[in-house]
């Protein structure tokens, strides 16, 4: 993601060192297993969204449908979901505190890639659930932060999806999440209930900031915990197989589409556990050797 | 397994206890010699005789038929109706009814926005579909086909079942994965749980105490306790590739059976010792499956290539594929009624 609003946060913040010279402000556990709250923290949440002009609304609009969705499975469970918006002055990281100091269970965000390192490590800190919907650097990806779950995927994961799409790739022109072609397997109702709401198609930004709100919810519903049924959930983002989060770096393991000229849309799926599990955590710092 | 059957097999398994060798060795055709077969790309229903396997009648039905059932006497079959025009309501979305000794559709009643899957209450006078678009479960009089209550329930909504004594039904959501369970006293949703992943069919037990939903992309099958609206099991079903989709629970409640999707594969499980028993492969991409009232036979409807397939459960081996149309979905099982030859 690059359209950011909160870019000028980047200039007081200093990502991970930073953070850890700050003090630690436990976050007291909350007792409200009947109501779950939703930490939002995208950029431009509040533009038109009927316009939707840039990467950023998009997001925006995937997020608002997923909470539409899960306000009314909160509702048939006999549960609430109160959604805590981001304060748009402060600054991305500010803001997440802000959320989660003020409750948030966990919080769904994205934002240029300083200020998505800065919201981790603020998660960090205060050991609350970071849901990254829209940061794909490598170095915050593989930095396998305890609080930080990444439904988007990696700069390396694209590539690697490229890399495995066979003959396809090279009339590639673009990887993705998610394609508004895409049918199967609830796909296309996604994408019916997507269009007929906003009267677009859902791209990749959409899908994304949809299937945040999605794990979150049902993460919580399932473990009454966002951290514990992260960890352990299997989640269905229309993508025909169970989708779950690779244990050391909390990314998604997910299938990419790589779409070529014609249109005609690939999947790949993601790389194996052995292939993953070599370099999914850059823990040392050097670089990575794909 | 309604009421209705289940009180049929109680009387075929006391006779079968006092009968001599010949009656046991008697052909079924004459207690069961209906199979119905929903096709949804030829928009028709094929109607198979169950003792020879050969056609009787295509009847067509003029949009995709997926859900399909027989009324209790044998009489009418109920095949759900959708058009091209998905997230609202359109001349093709309906319940058809078809008359099996005119062989063809008699009445259409409204069930809201296209209606995939429903179950009909023992007593056979109301329908409650699933509108998958909607989001809704419609409750359908069937004396007067009006939609008398139109529920929420969890995001694209697929199977329903109705509990033995017609008291609960259950309705599955696929994107919620969720199942929500409505009294058919007040007809409202008294609550709503979750399952694993991508939920789609469900049935009950004949005595009504346990329920079981597939889970298409968990790859399981969920053990609900009735009285709790609980699951208090799930079932790995398969190794990965297989998807469950249709669901029947044996007369006697021993074993049930799960189309695998793309696996081509029908698993059994023993609900007992909660897991799979064996699997027996049957055509390409079965959806859906009905067992004969004796729970002798099972017919699968296999999506992909356009067959049906006749399995021996006493064997566990398909016996017989017989061709249906295009794209076959459900499969209804009941007696001749009124069918004409």
């Amino acid at each position: 993601m690059k359209a950011v609003a909160w870019s000028a946060a980047l200039l007081v913040l200093a990502g991970p060192a930073c953070a850890a010279a700050q003090a630690p402000a436990p976050v007291p556990a909350p007792a409200r297993a009947q109501v779950l709250r939703l930490g939002v923290a995208i950029p431009r949440m509040g533009e038109d969204r009927r316009i939707c002009p840039s990467p950023a609304c998009s997001l925006a609009r995937g997020v608002e449908l997923g909470i539409a969705e899960a306000e009314r499975v909160m509702t048939l469970t006999r549960r609430r979901l109160e959604v805590l918006p981001a304060a748009s002055e402060l600054p991305a990281a500010d803001a997440l505190r802000r959320l989660m100091e003020s409750g948030a269970d966990a919080v769904v965000g994205a934002a240029g890639t300083a200020d998505c390192v800065a919201m981790a490590a603020a998660a960090e800190q205060l050991g609350r659930p970071f849901v990254n919907v829209g940061c794909r650097d490598d170095a915050l990806q593989r930095a396998c932060r305890r609080w930080t779950w990444h439904v988007e995927a990696g700069e390396a994961d694209y590539r690697s999806a490229r890399g495995r799409a066979g003959p396809v790739a090279v009339d590639a022109v673009d990887v993705a999440l998610w394609h508004a072609s895409l049918q199967r397997f609830g796909a296309g109702e996604l994408n019916q209930r997507f269009r007929e709401r906003f009267g677009a198609p859902m791209d990749a930004q959409a899908w994304a900031g949809w299937m945040g709100v999605k794990v979150v919810v049902e993460a919580w519903l399932r473990r009454n915990a966002v951290a514990a049924g992260l960890e352990t959930g299997r989640f269905d983002g229309h993508k025909g197989a169970a989708l779950a989060f690779d244990r050391a770096s909390r990314s998604l393991r997910q299938p990419l589409y790589v779409v070529a000229r014609d249109g005609a849309v690939t999947e790949v799926p993601p790389e194996s556990e052995a292939e993953r599990t070599a370099d999914a955590c850059a823990r040392d710092g050097a670089p990575e050797s794909r | 397994m309604s009421a209705r059957v289940t009180a049929r097999l109680a009387a075929r398994l006391t006779l079968l206890a006092a009968a001599p060798a010949a009656l046991l060795a008697a052909p079924l055709a004459a207690q069961e010699s209906l199979i119905l077969v929903s096709n949804e790309r030829s928009h028709d229903v094929t109607v198979l005789d169950a003792g020879t396997l050969r056609p009787v009648a295509t009847i067509p039905v003029g949009a995709r038929p997926r859900g399909i059932q027989l009324s209790p006497d044998g009489r009418l079959a109920y095949v759900a109706l959708s058009d091209d025009r998905p997230r609202q309501e359109g001349a093709g979305d309906a319940i058809a009814v078809v008359d099996l000794a005119a062989r063809r559709v008699t009445a259409r009643h409204a069930a809201g926005s296209d209606p995939e899957q429903f179950a009909l209450t023992p007593d056979g006078r109301r329908l409650y579909a699933s509108n998958e678009d909607a989001g809704t479960a419609s409750a359908t009089d069937l004396r007067t086909g009006r939609v008398q209550a139109t529920l929420v329930v969890g995001i694209e909504p697929e199977g329903v079942a109705v509990s033995p004594d017609g008291r609960w039904v259950y309705v599955t959501a696929e994107t919620s994965n969720t199942v929500s369970v409505i009294d058919t006293r007040s007809d409202e949703v008294v609550t709503t749980f979750l399952v694993d992943v991508r939920p789609r069919a469900a049935a009950f037990a004949p005595d009504g105490r346990r329920a079981y939903v597939t889970c298409e992309i968990g790859g399981t099958v969920a053990v609900v306790d009735v009285a709790r609206h609980e699951v208090v099991a799930t079932i790995p079903v398969g190794d990965g590739s297989a998807k469950p989709v249709g669901v029947a629970v044996a007369p006697d409640g021993r074993r049930v059976y799960v189309a695998l999707g793309r696996a081509n594969a029908v698993a059994v499980i023993d609900p007992a010792r909660r897991r799979v028993v064996d699997s027996i492969p049957v055509g390409r991409r079965p959806w859906n499956l009905a067992l004969s009232p004796d729970g002798r036979r099972l017919y699968v409807a296999n999506g992909v290539s356009d067959d049906l397939s006749v399995v021996d459960l006493a064997t566990g081996r398909v016996t017989a594929t017989v061709k249906t149309g295009r794209g076959p979905w459900g499969v209804a099982v009941g007696r001749a009624g009124r069918l004409r030859r």
